[in-house]
């Protein structure tokens, strides 16, 4: 397929058709919520590829059938040349876990408010780790915490997580992640819940550990500007499928799918000539339990044409860094 | 724009009582203009809520103005009494919050709402009429004039929030207060609710205060604006001047906390997090963050300086000419 033909770079994570539907009971009947609806995309190692879309697009869904957090309805998925199985029984999951870790988006919720910030590191070292002795797992946290920027690490260590803020918690998680030595991270919008005048902060930590470590990140994000810093490559999400992808600068400077268009031009961006685009694109997304028939933008797509209506576009490639699933290009 | 002034803060200074004391608001000064927007902005927990709960007299009984005065068309609106104030609220100042999911009415109709707030205001209007004109101001929002009959649950996001801005333009007051209006918003019906607010105020004519964090965006909507940082208004000018000249180091570093879309730069944000409110520093409140900061900055507090003939003011010893004399970088 022509989504993988296009990273010659060695791929660590591979995922294709992916699909999650949910079903909800709901009175007498039951409902199906198509979350994800075959996503295909290859990360490519060191790299950081920005999952980007409104809430509801399916993002976290997304991330959390990588992580093997819930099971995927369908789809496959490729960790470096292994294929990973639908169910993973306990050591496979151990081992997994030691490859793919994940960032959540509140750092409170994510640490456990009873105990010390030693402890929350030293269990993923015990459950994942191979340091053998509890020496070697004191130094492994010192050395990751002072990484992260909380040094000196004794400063931090007996602390429990309200002791912190915001973005110290943040950083704990990113340590806590980082232990085990993953290959890939998967990100869900890590800097969201946190001051304004931190996330950058963030950013910047973890594009040097990227850097650093030959980390791979998948970094979900709402923002595009934040997608623009820290990725080299975007795919954009709508009512759950992929509807554009390729390197960041072409997705961004020649954006092709009507909704990427509409994104960019709602972003605020004080130094364009029109701060703010007038949305002329009304609506929104549709309900992911009675998705339209077609393309899933066509009913608020200024370019909607008949065949549009009827079906749902594939995905075509535009260059070798660039792919778009809209029937304009066609 | 008329430049005729709606409003006058003048060294509005509010606490909350605890224990512990504290002080959210100092010795804030400001003005508004009719018929222009004045944007509000700063990292949460700086004031901005409290700030704008004194102004529309909406303050929490554990808070209280300890100083200052507010002048809005020409009344002592501090010293109004409270059948006063609920006198003018609706018909001359408004609130639209962040949440509408907590100031709509869970059991009321959206219509039944607007319907009360005209009918408690306008007593001789026949009720009739009152539905009228809640269907109207929903078309004015442009929500399906059918939703008067729905709750506030029935609705999305971004609608409840059109509801909760025509529910403050029921009785065309002259200032509405947007307290982050859009912050849980996506940015495609942010960006649909900035234009209709925009386009209502050209026809309308009222004035508007807009709180964000979100810097980039207020520097693309606002007329003037202020930062605040730990209860102080640190700088405020208009828009070109901010976006240009932005002269505090903390308005320097928030404008630097959002990246481009359009430019992939490196950007610091600011170091460190936001102070504690119940001893907030001494000297210059921002000097433990600062990047620019003077031996002077961590003792004497800085007053305000006058940039330019437009009212661009500063709060910050770089400006003060005894500091550029006497002080040195540490
Ligand atoms: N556990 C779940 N059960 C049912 N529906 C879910 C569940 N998790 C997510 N969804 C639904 O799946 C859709 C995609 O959600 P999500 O992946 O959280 O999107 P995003 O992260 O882009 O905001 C939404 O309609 C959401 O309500
Ligand atoms: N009802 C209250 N009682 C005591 N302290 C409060 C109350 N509301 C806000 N505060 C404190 O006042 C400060 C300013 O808060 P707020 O005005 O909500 O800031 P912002 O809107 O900028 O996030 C914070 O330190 C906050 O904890
Ligand atoms: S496929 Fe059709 S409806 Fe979908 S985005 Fe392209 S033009 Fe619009
Ligand atoms: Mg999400
Ligand atoms: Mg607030």
């Amino acid at each position: 397929m022509l989504l993988e033909s296009s990273v010659t770079v060695q791929p660590i994570l591979r995922v294709e058709g992916l699909q999650k539907v949910f079903r909800l009971k709901s009175g007498r009947g039951s409902r199906q919520v198509h979350a994800v609806n075959g996503v295909t995309f290859t990360l490519a190692k060191g790299s950081v590829l920005a999952v980007v879309g409104e809430s509801g697009s399916g993002k976290s869904t997304l991330i959390r059938l990588i992580a093997h957090l819930i099971p995927r309805t369908g789809g496959r998925i490729w960790l470096g040349d292994e294929e990973v199985p639908l169910r993973l029984g306990r050591g496979q999951l151990v081992r997994y876990r030691r490859r793919v870790q994940m960032i959540f988006q509140d750092p409170f919720g994510a640490l456990n408010p009873y105990y010390p910030i030693s402890y929350q590191l030293e269990r993923p070292l015990a459950n994942l780790g191979q340091q053998r002795s509890r020496l070697e797992r004191f130094r492994e946290i010192v050395r990751v915490l002072e990484e992260v920027g909380l040094a000196p690490a004794s400063d931090y260590l007996p602390k429990r997580p309200h002791e912190l803020s915001g973005g110290q918690r943040q950083r704990v998680v990113i340590a806590r992640a980082l232990i085990v030595n993953p290959q890939v991270v998967l990100a869900d919008e890590p800097t969201s819940m946190l001051d304004v005048s931190i996330r950058m902060s963030i950013l910047n930590l973890l594009d040097r550990l990227r850097q650093e470590h030959q980390l791979s990140y998948v970094f979900v994000t709402h923002d595009l500007a934040s997608a623009r810093y820290l990725s080299d490559h975007i795919m954009v999400m709508y009512a759950g499928q992929a509807v554009e992808g390729g390197s960041t600068d072409a997705v961004i400077d020649k954006a092709a799918h009507p909704y990427t268009r509409l994104l960019i031009s709602a972003v605020p961006e004080p130094s364009r000539e029109i701060p703010i685009a007038n949305p002329d694109v009304p609506g929104e997304p549709p309900d992911l339990s009675r998705l339209p028939q077609g393309c899933p933008f066509h009913l608020r797509c200024p370019q909607a044409m008949d065949r549009c209506r009827q079906e749902n576009p594939q995905p075509l490639s535009l260059d070798d860094e660039h792919w778009v699933a809209c029937h304009l290009y066609d | 724009m008329s430049q005729e002034e709606l409003l006058k803060v003048e060294g509005l200074s509010v606490t909350y009582y605890g224990p512990p004391d504290v002080e959210a608001v100092h010795h804030a000064s400001f003005d508004i203009k009719r018929g222009e927007i004045f944007g509000l902005a700063g990292e949460s927990g700086c004031g901005k809520t409290t700030l704008i709960a004194a102004l529309t007299r909406l303050l929490p009984d554990n808070g209280a103005v300890t100083a200052g005065s507010i002048a809005f068309a020409g009344a002592d609106w501090l010293h109004m009494t409270p059948p006063e104030v609920d006198a003018w609220r609706w018909q001359k100042i408004s609130l639209v919050s962040q949440s509408a999911m907590n100031s709509l009415n869970p059991v009321i109709s959206v219509g039944d709402q607007i319907v009360d707030a005209i009918l408690a205001h306008r007593p001789n209007t026949p009720k009739r009429e009152a539905w009228e004109r809640a269907e109207a101001l929903l078309r004015m929002v442009e929500v399906d004039p059918k939703h008067v009959h729905s709750f506030a649950h029935e609705l999305s996001g971004g609608m409840r929030q059109r509801v909760m801005i025509a529910m403050a333009l029921a009785l065309e007051p002259d200032l509405v207060v947007m307290d982050e209006p859009t912050t849980a918003l996506d940015v495609v019906v942010q960006a649909q609710i900035i234009h209709q607010v925009r386009s209502l105020q050209e026809r309308l004519g009222f004035s508007v205060i807009f709180v964000t964090h979100d810097m980039s965006l207020l520097l693309s909507i606002a007329d003037r604006m202020a930062i605040m940082y730990a209860g102080e208004i640190v700088e405020l000018g208009s828009r070109e001047r901010l976006n240009r000249h932005a002269a505090h180091p903390y308005t320097r570093g928030l404008i630097d906390s959002f990246p481009s879309v359009f430019e992939k730069k490196s950007r610091v944000g600011i170091p460190g997090a936001p102070p504690s409110m119940v001893t907030p520093p001494p000297g210059c409140r921002f000097h433990l963050r600062c990047p620019e900061r003077l031996s002077v900055c961590d003792v004497a507090v800085p007053e305000e300086r006058v940039l330019d003939s437009g009212g661009h003011r500063v709060r910050c010893h770089l400006y003060s000419v005894d500091a550029l004399r006497q002080g040195s970088h540490d």
